[in-house]
């Protein structure tokens, strides 16, 4: 027990993100350690998080599994939620009902959009990568045709903006909702029947089937669960943004997967932590942020993206304990 | 050459005494594990060698570090007398070294000709393929080699691409590529597994033709009747020690077990066979057909009886298992279960009625190698862990495992090391702990020790025999006629997709065994 | 199979090498410059603008960045991190101005100057730059476009999509000018979508020349519309008897400005734009007030029109467009 909460994946990452902070500290000045740049980092983690947490289900169910609808669901959530509210509630009149009506729209396109994924992989058995590119498209040609490709402004709703933006004892409300979330997801994936059964189905398939693991109905649960992460993520965009777009983040499909596979979540299935998830979320945030205060060009980003994915892929689980001396028998 | 001259031939360079291979003192450490200590051999020209030891003796290791695949932490290998202590894969087979590997090893979008030739022309371009293959040659080394081993060696068959071909084919042409060169040794790791009684006979006429021209052979296998057909010096090693080098045909299973576990073993009959004539049947198969795979089956298992089901690869047998376990599904036919019809449409609904089905090949249809032994066991039994809000308690996960090791006494370092990290005897017992927790009324196993040695064997046999004393149904799908001899009440032959006859076991033998099975035996020896 | 540690050492190497650490002296000011898309030529164009300002200005960090790819999540962070740092003025072309309204408003809050460009509609701004009046530059278009048609026949107008707002305010800008002032000039199929896609604008372009065998004027909207239609045009030999006039770029509409196919194009040069917006900053942070019809010294932009912005900020406009033809489109690199 005692050995695998300290594996060297988590050490690894709690060691780079460390070192790209004490980087910055000595690159760039005093501004990247100060509070308002924490919580400001704090409050771009959330949206990208989920969506790893997502990825990271889909891995984990093996097969190569993959969710690569992530965003656009959101996008669409967003979308629908904003639609659904601007027309049922005045925001200047009943704020928080026009959040609330806003929230449950949008998780409901999630369960939707989650039960579409979900039947399809788990059911229909089309191959998460190809189902999850075509529910992608559809769900990005949903938001566009009804949206007409412009923005929708939900304008300045001081609650709905203070929740996205504005810090309560230091920490950005969503923030606190991303960890409480994350605390969620590793309890299930931990303690419960359904997450004992992905971890093993994402492990040897057959055996699974074999040993009367409801291989099909774990799939569907997995991406529909998936989905709803999206749609949360969707919240936490129009609420940091005030605004809803059907092309909002076109890059955090690669970002989020990068941030699974350098959290060591294995690609092939069967294995991922959540706090690892974590953590490599906030390392890249803190790489991200650094790049940007450093007046690096986007480019490098991009392409230092790229390598690292590349490198992980690779490497598949960093082990440390290769590069120690061995040690001699007893 | 007549096999008179080459006996005489064979037996003059043996004469002049320097060994094709010898090593001295060899060494292998991992990590830290010491997994060769001083290891010397010596293998002459012209001789069988078999390997003897349970798993995690050393065996491997050391056809590793002889075939060039590892190279060992210290001591000398020589090859016919040179100091070869830096092989590598290639410099092996230059060196006159071949091996036919346990997974085969062969390359399976390629055809029959091109893995059979192929390593000549590695060895010819010391690993290099870099240049015009020669076809022609790749051509007539497959052919020769093909006709040594009494394969078809026709223009069509060798352009088979080798993943079309059965699991038997396939192992007969490893040992094709193996026997294709002028190998001073040959070294095979449990070569027979797939194959009948029929083309294991052939394999050992093979065998002799081989030791006739020269060629020494190094066997590594759990069979030992096997091996005392074949004949030839037993090499026996015991936690990475070299223990003793015994005459295989003049030492009996009882000793052999002795030396490679350092215990004495049970090598009877592990109970009086009973009678069947228990009241109400615990299993009811009715007239069962599964289209191309097997027809018209019906037999019955009573409670705390032990049924053997046996056949040739293409009897039927592996498809009628698959079908008890809700693994197939069926045509026609009804299964009953203490008197009731039962559902087997999938593994959970088997499992709902109380059948639980070991799969023959625990590493990819059963074990999840990388996940704890704890996760293995409980896992199909989760739904009784519950604790607070449902949740999985882990106490009672805990406890749970802990009892199944024992009670099935594993060898485990902690119950959170990954099943990978054991042996293959304790993986089938963490395989059929897992079963067995979910308190099945039918326990089908399907090749239950397969791969395990002598040791865990044992242990295997125990613990089928209490369950059976305690009431529960048991079916052993298995080729290994001695574990069924050992084991059951009544053995069934299925041959040709149908059940053929049904024996009482204590009132058996093998031989009767193969003839009801359609394979023409032949005892080795007498030839 | 390469050792790991050769792997990673390899990384590490590579992204030192790729890393540039600018020292900044405290007392100076510092404006960034933000744009939509880092590498499109129209803002590489726009950064020679950026960068002239530092360097004809002492005292003063003018510099550029910009998201590798147009994605508003990006350019949100961009800013965001900039906020953190605490920059003194902020100049951005949005990708999408309402993602920004709340960043820009915790920027103006730290006390950062905000400059825009292209976004007229943006609450959070002190100052929104535009580079003319829409619905002039619509006029303007149509005004070319009447000259050479005659005062009488048919004319056409295009747009990106119905959602590019500009777009939308040129054509009915043009409109508007025929109405008033040709009457005897006839608009159908007004506004075809092309989608930003040269494609689409050429087919849309033979469809009305197959409907309209007449037609006579033709205004495009984003910047390939009239590729689009020179194309269109130049299949069907009518460069002689039409006329096209559009927003465009003249690398790109060259070849169709050589043939007659194009009569003319119309832009406003980035790099001045750039320019304009850091003066606009520096005045900001120099505490100088921007007036209706100040010289900014640069030209296109030396008789601004300051006017109310919707919300707090102001919004100035210049006159800042150039008209590109035949003759001269070789002059300009982009």
């Amino acid at each position: 027990m005692h050995h695998r909460s300290l594996d060297p994946q988590l050490l690894f990452l709690l060691f780079v993100n460390a070192a790209v902070v004490v980087a910055a500290m000595v690159l760039t000045g005093p501004e990247f350690t100060s509070a308002y740049n924490f919580q400001s980092m704090a409050s771009q983690v959330p949206e990208l998080g989920l969506l790893a947490l997502g990825v990271m289900l889909a891995m984990i169910s093996g097969n190569g599994g993959i969710d690569l609808s992530g965003i656009a669901l959101a996008n669409l959530a967003g979308i629908v939620g904003y639609q659904i509210a601007v027309a049922t509630v005045d925001p200047s009149v009943a704020p928080l009902s026009y959040i609330l009506v806003f929230s449950c729209g949008a998780l409901l396109i999630g369960v939707i959009g989650g039960a579409i994924n979900g039947a399809l992989i788990g059911y229909a058995g089309v191959t998460s990568i190809i189902a999850t590119l075509g529910t992608q498209l559809f769900f990005t040609g949903v938001a566009v045709g009804l949206t007409g490709g412009s923005a929708q402004m939900l304008g300045y709703i001081p609650m709905f903006d203070s929740f996205g933006n504005v810090p309560v004892m230091g920490i950005p409300l969503t923030f606190a909702l991303f960890i409480i979330i994350a605390l969620a997801v590793a309890a299930m994936l931990k303690f419960t029947k359904f997450g004992t059964h992905l971890f093993l189905m994402g492990s040897n398939a057959k055996a699974a089937y074999f040993a009367g693991i409801p291989v099909r109905s774990v799939l569907f649960r997995t991406f529909f669960l998936s989905g709803i992460l999206a749609s949360v993520a969707g919240i936490v965009i129009a609420a940091r943004t005030s605004s809803v777009k059907w092309d909002y983040g076109t890059s955090y499909v690669l970002a989020a997967i990068l941030i699974a596979v350098m959290a060591g979540v294995r690609p092939q299935g069967g294995y991922g932590r959540v706090v690892c998830v974590v953590l490599s979320a906030s390392a890249l945030q803190l790489l991200s942020s650094l790049f940007n205060f450093m007046a690096l060009s986007n480019f490098f980003r991009d392409f230092a993206w790229g390598v690292l994915l590349l490198m992980f892929l690779a490497f598949s689980r960093f082990d440390y304990r290769t590069w120690l001396p061995m040690r001699r028998p007893s | 050459m007549s096999s008179a001259t080459a006996k005489t031939n064979t037996a003059l360079r043996r004469s002049q005494a320097v060994p094709f291979l010898e090593t001295h003192d060899l060494h292998k450490r991992y990590g830290g594990v010491h997994a060769l200590k001083g290891v010397n051999l010596k293998i002459e020209r012209g001789r069988s060698y078999h390997l003897l030891g349970e798993n995690g003796c050393g065996k491997s290791t050391l056809i590793k570090i002889i075939s060039g695949a590892q190279r060992q932490s210290s001591g000398q290998v020589l090859i016919d007398g040179h100091e070869r202590s830096d092989l590598d894969p290639i410099g092996a087979l230059e060196a006159g070294i071949e091996t036919v590997y346990q997974d085969l090893s062969l390359l399976p979008n390629l055809t029959v000709a091109e893995n059979i030739g192929l390593t000549e022309q590695l060895v010819e371009g010391h690993g290099r393929l870099v240049r015009p293959l020669k076809v022609g040659r790749v051509r007539e080394t497959a052919r020769r080699a093909l006709e040594v081993v009494g394969l078809p060696d026709d223009r069509a068959f060798m352009s088979t691409p080798v993943e079309l071909l059965p699991i038997a084919t396939r192992q007969l042409i490893a040992i094709a590529r193996g026997v294709a060169g002028r190998a001073g040794l040959v070294i095979m790791d449990e070569p027979t597994t797939a194959l009948t009684r029929r083309e294991v006979s052939h394999l050992i006429s093979v065998i002799r033709r081989l030791q006739d021209e020269g060629t020494a052979l190094l066997f590594v296998t759990h069979k030992l009747d096997e091996a005392r057909e074949i004949g030839g010096r037993g090499i026996v090693m015991r936690d990475g020690e070299f223990i003793e080098e015994i005459d295989v045909t003049e030492t009996d299973n009882a000793e052999i077990s002795y030396l490679m576990t350092g215990r004495r073993l049970e090598l009877g009959r592990y109970r009086a066979a009973r009678s069947n004539v228990d009241a109400a049947p615990l299993l009811e198969v009715e007239r069962l057909t599964r289209g191309k795979g097997f027809e018209d089956v019906s037999l019955t298992v009573a409670r705390g009886e032990v049924l053997g089901i046996t056949g040739l690869l293409d009897s039927g047998r592996r498809e009628l298992a698959l079908a008890l376990a809700g693994i197939a599904a069926t045509d026609r036919g009804t299964i009953k279960l203490g008197g009731e019809r039962i559902d087997v449409s999938s593994p959970a609904a088997a499992i709902d009625a109380g059948i639980a089905y070991v799969p023959e090949d625990r590493l990819t249809e059963g074990l999840f190698l990388e996940k704890p032994i704890r996760d293995n066991i409980i896992m199909s039994v989760i739904d009784r862990l519950r604790g607070r809000f449902g949740l999985v308690d882990r106490r009672q996960a805990n406890e749970l495992t802990e009892r199944t090791v024992e009670d099935l006494k594993i060898v485990a370092p902690d119950i959170s090391a990954s099943v990978s990290s054991l042996s293959g005897g304790n993986q089938q017992r963490v395989l059929i702990g897992r079963w067995l927790a979910t308190d099945p009324k039918l326990l089908i196993l399907n090749g239950p020790t397969v791969g395990v040695d002598v040791g865990s064997k044992d242990a295997i046999f125990r613990i089928i025999q209490d369950q059976a004393e305690q009431g529960m149904g048991v079916i052993i799908f298995s080729d290994d006629l001695p574990e069924l001899l050992q084991n059951c009440d009544r053995i069934i032959v299925m041959r040709d997709r149908r059940i053929a006859e049904t024996f009482p076991a204590d009132k058996v033998d093998e031989k009767a065994l193969y003839a009801a099975m359609g394979a023409t035996a032949r005892i080795a020896g007498a030839a | 199979m390469l050792r790991r540690s050769t792997i990673l050492a390899g990384a590490a190497a590579v992204f030192a090498a790729g890393i540039a650490s600018p020292a900044l002296a405290q007392d100076e000011q510092e404006i960034v410059t933000v744009v939509k898309v880092a590498g499109e030529s129209w803002f590489i164009r726009m950064e020679e603008g950026v960068q002239q300002f530092g360097e004809d200005h002492e005292g003063v960090t003018a510099r550029q960045v910009g998201p590798g790819r147009a994605d508003a999540a990006q350019q949100t962070a961009m800013i965001q991190d900039l906020v953190a740092q605490n920059v003194d003025a902020i100049a951005i072309v949005p990708m999408d101005p309402s993602a920004l309204e709340g960043v820009l408003r915790r920027a103006q809050q730290r006390g950062i100057t905000v400059v825009t460009h292209e976004a007229d509609n943006l609450q959070n701004t002190q100052v929104d730059m535009e580079a003319f009046d829409n619905k002039e530059f619509g006029a303007h278009f149509a005004e070319q476009i009447a000259e050479c048609m005659g005062g009488e026949g048919k004319f056409t107008s295009f747009v990106g999509s119905l959602g590019s707002l500009t777009h939308v305010q040129w054509a009915d800008g043009g409109a508007e000018y025929m109405e008033a002032n040709h009457p005897d000039i006839e608009l159908v199929s007004p506004k075809n979508e092309s989608f930003n896609d040269a494609n689409n604008a050429y087919e849309a372009a033979r469809e009305i020349l197959r409907a309209h065998p007449d037609i006579k004027g033709f205004q495009g909207g984003s910047a390939i519309d009239v590729i689009g239609i020179g194309r269109a045009v130049e299949e069907a030999g009518l460069e002689d008897e039409t006329c096209v006039y559009g927003l465009g770029l003249p690398q790109d509409s060259g070849q169709y400005l050589e043939s007659g196919a194009v009569d003319g194009i119309a832009f406003w040069d980035p790099k001045d734009a750039g320019y304009v917006m850091n003066i606009l900053a520096k005045m900001l942070l120099d505490g100088e007030e921007i007036t209706d019809g100040m010289d900014l010294g640069v030209p296109g932009y030396e008789n601004v029109a300051v006017s109310q912005g919707p919300g707090e900020g102001i919004i100035v406009r210049g006159q800042a467009w150039v008209d590109v033809d035949a003759s001269n489109w070789k002059d300009y690199p982009f």
